[in-house]
């Protein structure tokens, strides 16, 4: 470590933003300093100020303070050590078949009444043996399909299988909502199984992007709030995919989600994916129109935390990992990807995949993106392929930009959408729609923005209760 | 006052000595005759009169003390005995050494240049008659002074009394990456806590307040090499008007660069020793400006630090933090002011120091209602 | 109609001229960079889109100066931190 102190200075980087100069360092602290501030840095023209904002940044040392340098090390091995392997989550695809034909679906589902499309009892016995030797802790499992409600027999052996072998478990119902049937409803009954569902608007909304029936489209809201009434609130979630109808109108699809009870939203873009690639290609690519409809959005919900609770998924849990450092256990986020570490994805014909992305891509068979199936288990080589190339600490492009430490990587977008992830970052989807973000962020913190400031904080604490605590922005 | 020295009268050896005195009247708890006693049977004219292997001797007492099962070091040529465990006590803590390498501004203890030493082999002894799981706590001064002393102690002691644990305060400048393995060994035979104060961000105002240059700057090196060792980090603040309204800034500093502690305490200020003559410089009422405080303790809950508030009453806290306070910290408490009385929450507040007076009263302090 | 722009760098950054050309030339695309000893030449039409402004490609130029020579100084500390 020694030969590091007569280093002049710790690795870190800029970006200018609201008149001023952002820096960050390897962990992500960071300050604002005026613009002329670079040419100063190399010129030994700081101000004793300055040098003490460097120095808390532990950018500059200084022989007193070698701690600071410890401090750094130990906080970015943190952040980048490989880790045991330990599932907590696994998504799985009992059937693709599915009773709706989404605009945008992108699992390629397979109409309600084909046959091959189902996990057989073969598939049950080699599920069981795959989580045995995983030894499971809690676990998720997150039933998507297809419409996985249309075998709820599977769904019940499935569940019966993970409680045998795990230490607890909870389980999520990814149901489009058409029908509640009794056996589905037993299902529903289950205190440790939550419901989550489709709504990308109003009836009409419903009608031109998932139904293509105004009946089908009143039933799912009445089963709805049938759900809703019997069980509360905590019992359903549901996520919009914003299409065409929505982009222009971002009031309308937050009204309805403020009127059904909800206090979140994920504001996803169509993905390029799946039948999406088809029949949306214009808006996927179209990055300024999504950033433009997302600031209109989070400018409504700002007003809408005028009378309760409510956040956007996505910014809150950036803004979360970047302030109240909370780990981020979103695989299509972050850096290093760790593919498989915590999170499996297993397909109706029992392959399985690192994402549901990476699953999607392979159906449409874009790239076979599979890393195992439940036969044969994981095939750690090919995993360690996905896994070298999911990282932007070392990415030419990313290792010059101020988010990195906060940003991440997400390979499976670059690949889906440019057939390779070596792309120049700046012309990806995935770094422009981050950027945007970040900069928005940063932008309330730099001009103390107390308005925004106070709703990161309401959001960063999950809670509506006042908080003074702007020394976690600057 | 809780009275830790009690004249006595000594038909013994001018050698002091260590025993445990045992109540000769409870016969049932009595098995057989251990030589470590010093047994008493009859209370007269406030006189307890004590047999000991040592010889007999007599303790002047006022009503009410409890004697029973106390570790005590006698000192026959100055007539005294301290009471160096008090068994109905759960906060019994040996004055290492009053001597002290820092200056606190706010010291409640201030160090004397006292040399200690020679007690050092009765505080040994002492603790092999402690109550079984005891916790003793080790204060000064500094002990890490002596700190070979201490640790040779602690580790003799740990050989035949593994059931006892310690609560070490220190300003954790004395220690070195050398100590890393002693440490090891010693934390694998018994449970040490160590309470380690730090009262800012930068050497500059920590090095000001600690009356040391240089202070800051060894301490969190240290505190990395205590870490090292898998050791239990108990971070002290003291709260006044020299770091107060910084405090938001210490729980940045704490969550980003020392998140192994296992908790952070927060205190409120004790009136005495150094404390009265600075009282300009050291005064801070959190009923008045409550902001800081609210404002660390919010950064705490976000950054998942575990925190805690010494010595602040109840009522001076905002509702929704008071679930940080503990209920007390020592003996040395449980005075309530007359503006206690009728107060709901009396039976988990703090309470005041002893010697807690008006020249030091927050103005927010009000019974708690509903 | 083709612009010429010169840019005077600072001895301590002559070193790093070449990696930073290199990343300039795929950051702008429509521009070609060169270099003297120590200046940095950039020739662009001015009419031709993505619009390059004077102004912004200065400063560009001076920020990937910066970013390439704190990536040089520091790479030592960033192999070492992710050994």
């Amino acid at each position: 470590m020694s030969d590091f102190l007569s280093n002049k200075y710790s690795p870190f980087r800029f970006r200018e933003l609201s008149n001023h100069i952002l820096v960050t360092n390897e962990i992500g602290d960071f300050d604002v300093f005026p613009t002329d501030i670079l040419e100063r840095f190399f010129n030994d023209q700081l101000t004793n100020d300055e040098v003490n904002q460097f120095k808390n940044l532990s950018i500059i040392f200084d022989n007193d303070s070698k701690w600071r340098l410890s401090s750094l090390l130990r906080r970015v091995r943190k952040e980048t050590e490989s880790t045991q392997r330990k599932i907590n989550y696994i998504m799985l695809i009992p059937t693709l078949r599915c009773d709706l034909s989404c605009s945008y679906c992108q699992v390629s589902r397979a109409p309600v009444n084909s046959k091959g499309f189902d996990w057989t009892d073969s598939h049950l016995a080699k599920f069981e043996s795959f989580i045995e030797q995983l030894e499971l802790d809690h676990v998720k499992i997150e039933f998507q399909g297809g419409e996985p409600t249309l075998r709820t027999d599977l769904l019940k052996k499935i569940i019966q299988i993970t409680e045998k072998h795990s230490t607890s478990s909870e389980f999520v119902v990814c149901s489009n909502l058409t029908t509640i049937t009794p056996e589905i409803e037993e299902l529903y009954e289950r205190d440790d199984l939550v419901i989550s569902t489709s709504i990308d608007g109003s009836i009409s909304t419903m009608t031109e992007n998932r139904t293509s029936s105004d009946d089908i489209s009143q039933q799912i809201f009445n089963n709805f709030q049938y759900i809703l009434k019997k069980y509360g609130p905590s019992k359903i979630s549901a996520l919009p995919t914003i299409t065409e109808a929505q982009i222009d109108n971002p009031k309308q699809l937050l009204d309805i989600y403020v009127d059904l009870g909800f206090q979140s939203i994920f504001l996803r873009p169509v993905n390029y994916m799946g039948f999406a690639r088809k029949q949306h290609r214009t808006l996927s690519q179209q990055v300024e129109r999504w950033n433009n409809f997302y600031t209109r959005s989070l400018d409504l919900i700002k007003d809408i935390n005028k009378t309760q609770y409510f956040d956007e998924f996505y910014t809150s849990l950036v803004i979360r990992k970047i302030f109240s450092k909370e780990p981020n256990g979103f695989v299509d986020f972050r850096s290093p990807s760790r593919f498989l570490n915590d999170t499996c994805v297993i397909d109706f014909d029992g392959e399985i995949y690192p994402s549901d992305e990476a699953r999607m891509l392979s159906r449409i068979r874009h790239i076979d993106l599979s890393v195992g199936n439940l036969e044969s288990g994981i095939n750690e080589d090919k995993l360690s392929v996905l896994n070298d190339g999911g990282i932007n600490q070392f990415h030419e492009d990313c290792i010059h930009c101020a988010y990195m430490p906060h940003c991440g990587i997400d390979i499976i977008d670059d690949i889906s959408r440019y057939k390779r992830f070596d792309v120049i970052k700046q012309e990806t989807w995935f770094c422009n729609k981050q950027l945007f973000l970040f900069d928005f962020i940063f932008s309330k913190v730099i001009t103390k923005d107390k308005e925004w400031l106070d709703l990161f904080l309401r959001w960063m604490k999950r809670s509506t209760t006042p908080s003074n605590a702007y020394d976690l922005f600057l | 006052m809780i009275n830790l020295q009690l004249k006595a009268s000594f038909n013994t050896s001018n050698e002091p000595f260590v025993v445990r005195l045992f109540d000769n009247r409870r016969l049932n708890e009595q098995l057989e005759n251990d030589p470590s006693n010093a047994y008493f049977t009859s209370i007269k004219n406030d006189e307890l009169i004590c047999t000991s292997q040592f010889g007999k001797f007599t303790i002047y007492i006022n009503e009410g003390i409890n004697l029973h099962n106390d570790v005590v070091i006698c000192y026959p040529t100055k007539g005294i005995i301290d009471r160096f465990f008090r068994s109905d006590s759960r906060h019994n803590t040996i004055l290492f050494t009053e001597k002290c390498d820092e200056r606190c501004v706010m010291c409640s203890q201030p160090p004397k240049e006292i040399d200690n030493t020679w007690r050092f082999p009765l505080f040994e002894e002492a603790l092999l008659l402690v109550k079984e799981n005891s916790v003793i706590g080790i204060s000064g001064g500094e002990p890490t002074l002596y700190k070979k002393q201490l640790l040779d102690m602690i580790e003799a002691v740990s050989h035949k009394r593994p059931d006892i644990s310690y609560h070490i305060l220190s300003n954790c400048q004395h220690l070195v990456k050398e100590d890393i393995q002693r440490l090891e060994t010693i934390q694998k035979k018994t449970t040490i806590t160590w309470g380690i104060p730090l009262y800012a961000t930068s050497s500059e105002q920590h090095d000001l307040i600690v009356g040391k240059p240089g202070a800051f700057n060894r301490l969190i090196d240290n505190l990395f090499i205590l870490a090292s060792t898998g050791a239990t980090i108990e971070l002290r603040t003291v709260l006044t008007g020299l770091n107060a309204v910084e405090l938001p800034k210490l729980a940045m500093f704490i969550s980003n660069h020392i998140p192994f502690i296992s908790i952070w305490a927060i205190m409120a200020m004790e009136p005495i020793g150094f404390a009265k003559a600075n009282r300009e410089k050291v005064f801070f009422d959190h009923t008045i400006f409550p902001h800081p405080l609210n404002s660390a303790l919010d950064i705490c809950e976000i950054r998942n630090v575990n925190v805690t508030l010494y010595n602040f009453p109840r009522c001076t806290i905002a509702e929704k933090n008071r679930k940080y306070c503990a209920q007390s910290i020592s003996d040395w408490k449980n005075k309530f002011i007359p503006e206690c009385n009728g107060c709901i929450e009396k039976n988990s507040c703090s309470g005041f120091f002893e010697w807690y007076n008006k020249k030091w009263s927050w103005e927010g302090i009000q019974k708690i209602t509903n | 109609m083709m612009k010429i722009i010169t840019i005077d760098i600072a001895g301590c950054f002559i070193d790093v001229i070449d990696p930073t050309i290199h990343r300039l030339s795929y950051l702008y695309p429509n521009a070609k960079f060169s270099r003297n000893s120590s200046t940095i030449e950039i020739e662009y039409l001015d009419n031709e889109k993505p619009t390059i402004v004077e102004e912004t490609i200065r400063k560009d130029v001076h920020h990937q100066i910066y970013r390439a020579k704190i990536y040089q100084d520091t790479l030592p500390m960033r192999k070492w931190f992710y050994e």
